[in-house]
């Protein structure tokens, strides 16, 4: 298994807590839910572009605590539910792609539909929600490639085995994620 | 559309990337989030695999507590015996437990054997029980084969061959099962060794990885 980013970090969770909730014990899960589920609803919403998000964050909840027992401690707890979330939200992305067409597709960027005059001044909050409006508009294969490489720190080869495609894909999405939101926040 | 091409150098996506390093890494979800999480995990009795409340636990063991399975193993050659009976040594206490239908069957009043009228019921539940285990077995498989390759050769060879072993018995055991679901003893014996399953390939994923 492949490295996880070195970017991601956050608080070390209570092992107390981790061991009742394999036991079984929901008081215990809520506590580890309260501590990380800013950082995975943050992942959930960026991935999805928004639409969605909230059932794609009870999902990976309910995912993470079917799959909590055979959380070993390799990692840090937060490093493996981000890993679960990525895994649930492509499962569900195959789904909705077999049964219906992507709701933006187009390499225009003015199809992005955001203020274009504020440009990249990032100590500027809405030069922040600009981007991620732009974000949660690209494409789903090229927001993807951006939020897993360029937000979450993933290596193109992580995000490409975890989305069973070539790495070389991974980058044609990145680049194509790059060059739609440049053109649309800058021109 | 004015033809950007982007070269590795080029200042924008610097821009861009400092643009992305700025936004925030975690977002609050809705207040409604967590009931309907914590609903969905009871009202659909989401037990995490390998899990058991220590009520449950007690029914369980109860219910299917071992007996001198040796005696009646027609289904496991010695060398599943010896297995078994020293990975039973070495369990830790966290030794792996089906999910908590396991916890719903009646329990037979006569040990060794179950009454006539219980060997429908008892039968489901038998079966119920093994598909948990088997779910769990396929997750933990699953974890095993992804690190299969970064364990040494010998150990491989030697968790897999005991598998195979433990995979023997469990299918002969469940055979004879199906001819005398009345046995007690038997679905005990099948509890043991699945267990046995469990507990090997948990250890076995935690074995450490070689760094190359």
């Amino acid at each position: 298994m492949p490295p996880l980013p070195a970017s991601f970090s956050i608080p070390s969770p209570m092992d107390d807590d981790i061991a009742r909730a394999q036991r079984g014990d929901v008081d215990a899960f809520e506590r580890l839910y309260r501590t990380h589920v800013g950082r995975v609803n943050a992942l959930c919403i960026r991935l999805t572009g928004g639409r969605g998000a909230e059932e794609l964050l009870q999902d990976v909840f309910v995912r993470i605590w079917e799959k909590l027992p055979s959380f070993r401690g390799e990692s840090a707890l937060g490093s493996w539910m981000h890993r679960v979330a990525v895994n649930v939200y492509l499962v569900s992305r195959r789904s909705e792609l077999r049964r219906e067409a992507r709701v933006v597709t187009s390499d225009e960027p003015e199809s992005l539909g955001v203020d274009a005059a504020r440009g990249f001044v990032t100590d500027d909050p809405d030069a922040r929600i600009d981007l991620e409006r732009a974000i949660a508009r690209l494409p789903a294969g090229a927001r993807a490639a951006f939020v897993l490489h360029d937000i979450e720190g993933y290596l193109h080869e992580e995000i490409a085995e975890m989305q069973g495609i070539a790495a070389a894909t991974v980058r044609a999405q990145l680049h194509r994620a790059r060059k739609l939101l440049i053109e649309v926040l800058e021109s | 559309m004015t033809d950007h091409r982007l070269s590795p150098d080029d200042p924008r996506l610097d821009a861009l990337q400092r643009a992305a390093d700025d936004l925030p890494r975690e977002v609050a979800p809705a207040a409604a989030a967590w009931p309907a999480i914590r609903a969905r995990i009871e009202e659909a009795r989401v037990v995490p695999m390998g899990a058991q409340t220590p009520t449950a636990r007690r029914r369980a063991s109860s219910r299917w507590r071992l007996a001198a399975a040796a005696a009646v193993l027609v289904v496991g050659s010695s060398a599943t015996t010896v297995l078994v009976m020293r990975s039973e040594a070495d369990a830790p206490a966290t030794a792996a437990a089906p999910t908590a239908a396991t916890t719903t069957a009646a329990s037979p009043s006569t040990p060794g054997a179950t009454s006539p009228g219980n060997v429908g019921a008892a039968r489901q539940v038998a079966r119920s029980v093994w598909a948990d285990y088997d779910a769990a077995s396929v997750d933990l498989e699953r974890v095993l084969q992804a690190r299969r390759s970064r364990l040494s050769p010998a150990t491989v060879q030697a968790v897999e061959e005991s598998l195979r072993t433990i995979d023997r018995a469990i299918g002969e055991a469940r055979a004879a099962f199906e001819k005398d679901p009345a046995s007690r003893d038997l679905m005990d014996l099948l509890d043991s060794v699945y267990r046995q399953k469990l507990d090997l390939l948990r250890r076995a994923n935690e074995l450490p990885l070689r760094s190359s």
